[in-house]
């Protein structure tokens, strides 16, 4: 900075030769090198259509298919047995897990295996099944008249005069198992490998674990 | 050194003819350093993104004349056009009148399948790699609701799990929203049937809408955004589903391009158990206002002040 | 000989680029790592932030957490400022120049800073007021886009003025720039107070949203701060520029030491609040010192701590007289300050995310050769700015007046 009468001359050209020109050269030769590293992003790929399909939760091949055409067919010479909760040849595959009902005849008509089971013995046709799931289930139909249970269809903005078209009951739920075991799920989402991630993929925090155990397991 | 040596030095300075550095050194030195400089700017011609004269600019949302919209809407099309090879349609729909948006969310159905996340993600036109997702599904243990100990990845196969309960969780169009307060530039603002949006000509992306909102569910592109073209949506809103830029903020916008049609959200219309709930508050009649009357609802994080529009619900 | 304005420039021109061996090789070296700078930020032009370690979780950085640090090392300058001229202390008013010049040299770097984090620099326009749109009062960050910018120009204009009437032989009149000093004396805080504001008002980020925040950015800055000038005043006198009277560094020590001291006692409190209580509102300081799972963050932390106490015993024993402890106590406390802004705070204000995600940071290559690269330029310039001041103020480089 200063002190040039103390020290010799600092000479520009030297200094210029020997330290500034090699120096320049490497530092150019270090940014080509080190050159343009784009972050390495895989390619997008397509998603399964699979994950964003709208579909009802009974979305999967139906186990419980009934079988095509007129009940009445079979059903017409048989003498119906009152007690009944599995078939006996026909409908292998039915398994009835709904609840405290015990009885196939609690929903199907007994005469009639065309129609469901109302009050006494009239006919609930099967395109409506809301009737006879209100025989229970009333409070859940009355939301489901409202729309604030199940799937709507259409749009949120309903044109004057139209009524809103709900998904019926047997739609999103199997009669005979209605609870859902619906099992389609998409993928986890996925971090770039710098975030570091440590996967978690259940909770296991020993203070909540407090909140829900029971007293028993405790004591 | 006194000031009379100090001053002789300084005239002996001026005396001699020669500066004290030459000129061919200083120009040299003056070269080395361009040269450097030059090659240390390089990269920028593999920019990826390099904005047009128009895009610069193009001013705020709010100040453009209908005339400038059709002008880059036409830019826009032409441009997507030609990346992807596909027709696109953007529009601008207007918030209809009397029309404030409110979603319900029935904890007791959902089921944690992510169905909402990738309808989501397909209807929005989001980027692929790096995946950006607005919703994300929170795995909690029955009984506690400790966003901490949530787990955010749990693998498909650990969906409907009995012990536990999901919630997804995505914009909640916060009636006031903290996003909205802070950005400088104003790029992100309510509209009038409560949806916040995002003028992604106009962010600058300074990220402190991201730092400001307490429900992490904004995003910011910090790649170039990459979908492939098979999956793009052609049906685009200008504020809501058009291909994002590299550098600007995104988040949920309630998908308005549909829903200002009368049309249900993508994430809405997915849910297999009927969980998600869309409409009108100022309805009477519409679902998401018998529920928010009927039910017993709360929000997240109601200590935020945000008083968000999403509300969630533990119906049976 | 030259007369007029030419002959200011070419005088300063040759006093940036005349000096020894040393001096080349440090500048030498600066513009290197600056040009390296240039190039990483290049690259992250081309391709985006994804060029560094922030993701949607992390959103903000190195990049912020050295602007939040340098804000306050421009702030400090106002602790050599008041006992120059309320105090009328005369032996640091001669020196306070060199405090004031580091303030704008923090400053430039902080804007810098502030321009590497976003993520369309093109489109900075629009942050001005009639061409654009200003978000003010609501935005802290346009509150700290105006006083970071006012400022800079109000040590622009004191230095300038300063510099210029002695460079010309003039006296210094004081109703020119005295009035701006006692503005910029309340000023200085306020730069601070904002960036502090800008961090604690969000109400989303618990760890940040506390009343503690802004005298903890005060107390932090003013003892990094001086400490820093300490140490640039010790380098001065290696270099033998200027004698620097051994009562200032004993004052700046002093305000170091207070300063230092309050800094810990709010860190203190701070630790008390979160842990005591065994809430779950502790979850970002229990990570971030490790309690929480594996910390990425937790051995800075630790090691800024144990830093910042033992550079507070040797601030407080009699060995702060001697001349190396006090060089090793002022490395110590910038560099624990500088861990406990930036990763401490900043950082993990973001960890876990508002929903309960724990993610690491790891800033990337590129990340850390921009900060190195702008740190390196902001030293150049105040290398710079010194190698002019120091003659100036030394009587040494004077406009030579035309003889003939």
């Amino acid at each position: 900075m200063r002190n040039k009468e103390n020290k010799p001359h600092f000479d520009t050209g030297e200094f210029l030769k020997k330290v500034i020109l090699p120096g320049t050269v490497i530092l150019i030769l270090i940014l080509l090198f080190w050159g343009d590293n784009k972050p390495a992003i895989p390619d997008p790929v397509p998603l399964n259509a699979e994950w964003y399909t709208p579909e009802t939760a009974r979305g999967e091949i139906l186990v419980n298919t009934v079988m095509p055409g007129n009940c009445f067919i079979c059903h017409s010479v048989q003498v119906p047995d009152q007690n009944v909760i599995r078939p006996q040849f026909a409908h292998p595959t039915v398994k009835l897990d709904h609840g405290v009902n015990d009885r196939c005849y609690n929903c199907h008509h007994i005469y009639d295996r065309d129609n469901l089971a109302g009050d006494g013995e009239t006919k609930i046709k099967f395109a409506t099944p809301e009737k006879l799931c209100a025989r229970c289930h009333g409070i859940i139909v009355r939301d489901w008249k409202e729309g604030t249970h199940g799937l709507r269809q259409g749009g949120w903005l309903v044109k004057d005069g139209a009524t809103p078209i709900n998904f019926t009951c047997t739609e999103c739920h199997d009669p005979h198992s209605p609870k859902f075991k619906y099992k389609i799920a998409a993928p986890a989402p996925t971090w770039p490998e710098k975030t570091l991630r440590q996967a978690r993929h259940s909770d296991d925090d020993p203070k909540s674990a407090y909140l829900t155990e029971s007293i028993q397991e405790r004591f | 050194m006194s000031t009379e040596e100090q001053k002789d030095l300084e005239l002996k300075n001026a005396e001699k003819p020669e500066p004290a550095i030459s000129r061919r050194y200083f120009l040299a030195g003056a070269a080395c350093v361009s040269a450097a400089t030059a090659v240390s700017l390089s990269p920028l011609l593999n920019a990826e993104e390099v904005p047009s004269t128009d895009d610069f600019i193009q001013k705020h949302y709010k100040q453009l004349s209908d005339e400038d919209k059709k002008e880059i809407f036409a830019k826009l099309e032409a441009r997507i056009d030609k990346q992807y090879g596909v027709t696109a349609t953007i529009s601008d729909p207007q918030p209809i009148e009397g029309v404030e948006f409110a979603y319900v969310l029935n904890l007791g159905r959902c089921i944690g399948c992510r169905k909402c996340v990738y309808a989501c993600m397909e209807e929005n036109n989001q980027s692929r790699s790096p995946q950006k997702q607005y919703i994300r599904v929170l795995k909690m243990k029955q009984g506690t609701v400790n966003l901490e100990t949530s787990s955010h990845d749990y693998p498909e196969k650990e969906a409907s799990s009995e012990d536990h309960f999901y919630m997804p969780v995505a914009c909640q169009q916060c009636r006031e929203p903290k996003c909205i307060e802070v950005c400088p530039v104003k790029a992100t603002w309510k509209e009038k049937d409560g949806i916040v949006v995002v003028d992604y000509n106009w962010c600058i992306g300074c990220r402190y809408c991201e730092a400001a909102c307490p429900y992490h569910a904004r995003r910011f592109n910090f790649a170039k955004p990459q979908i492939p073209t098979e999956d793009l949506n052609p049906d685009m809103g200008y504020l809501s589903n058009r291909p994002r830029y590299m550098g600007v903020m995104e988040k949920c916008t309630f998908c308005l391009h549909k829903t200002r049609r009368g049309e249900y959200p993508a994430c809405m219309e997915v849910c297999p158990t009927g969980s998600r709930k869309f409409g009108n508050l100022r309805d009477p009649k519409s679902e998401v206002r018998k529920i928010i009357e009927q039910e017993r609802v709360f929000v997240l994080k109601q200590e935020a002040g945000t008083l968000p529009k999403f509300y969630y619900t533990f119906a049976k | 000989m030259n007369k007029g304005s030419p002959g200011v420039i070419s005088d300063l021109a040759k006093t940036i680029l005349i000096g020894n061996r040393t001096y080349a090789l440090w500048m030498f070296a600066l513009i290197a790592l600056s040009l390296l700078g240039l190039n990483a930020f290049s690259r992250q032009l081309a391709h985006g932030l994804y060029t560094t370690g922030m993701g949607d979780e992390v959103s903000w950085g190195l990049y912020i957490s050295n602007f939040a640090f340098l804000v306050g090392m421009a702030a400090a300058a106002v602790m050599m400022v008041i006992p120059a001229y309320i105090f009328k202390d005369e032996e640091i008013h001669k020196v306070v120049i060199f405090t004031e010049l580091w303030a704008i040299a923090a400053l430039i770097m902080c804007l810098l800073f502030v321009t590497a984090d976003i993520g369309r620099p093109d489109r900075l326009w629009h942050m001005f007021p009639v061409i654009g749109v200003f978000n003010w009062p609501m935005s802290m960050l346009t509150w700290d886009v105006l006083v970071l910018n006012g400022y800079l120009f109000l040590n622009l204009y004191v230095c300038g003025y300063v510099l210029y009437k002695k460079y010309k032989g003039q006296k210094l009149v004081a109703r020119h720039y005295v009035p701006i000093v006692f503005l910029a004396i309340a000023w200085a805080p306020l730069i601070h107070t904002i960036t502090a504001f800008l961090f604690q008002g969000l109400a989303a980020r618990p760890f940040w949203h506390s009343g503690l925040i802004a005298p903890r950015f005060l107390a932090s800055a003013f003892s990094a701060g001086p400490a820093f000038i300490i140490l640039v005043f010790k380098i001065m006198e290696y270099f033998k520029c200027c004698t620097i009277h051994k009562d200032v560094i004993a004052k700046i020590r002093i305000i170091v030491t207070v300063s230092l001291l309050v800094n810990l006692l709010l860190f203190g409190s701070e630790l008390f609040t979160e842990l005591y209580s065994g809430s779950e509102h502790s979850i970002h300081l229990s990570f971030l010192l490790g309690f929480h799972g594996k910390s990425v963050l937790a051995p800075w932390i630790w090691s800024a701590v144990v830093l910042n106490i033992i550079a507070a015993i040797i601030l407080l024993l009699p060995v702060r007289e001697n001349s190396r402890f006090l060089n090793v106590a002022c490395v110590m406390i910038v560099v624990g300050i500088w861990v406990e802004k930036g990763l401490g705070f900043v950082i993990s204000g973001f960890i876990p995310t508002p929903l309960g995600d724990f993610v690491q940071y790891q800033p990337s290559l590129n990340e850390l050769t921009v900060c190195f690269g702008i740190l390196a330029f902001g030293l150049l310039i105040y290398t710079a700015l010194l190698k002019i001041a120091v003659p100036i103020i030394n009587g040494q480089l004077c406009h030579r007046k035309n003889d003939n």
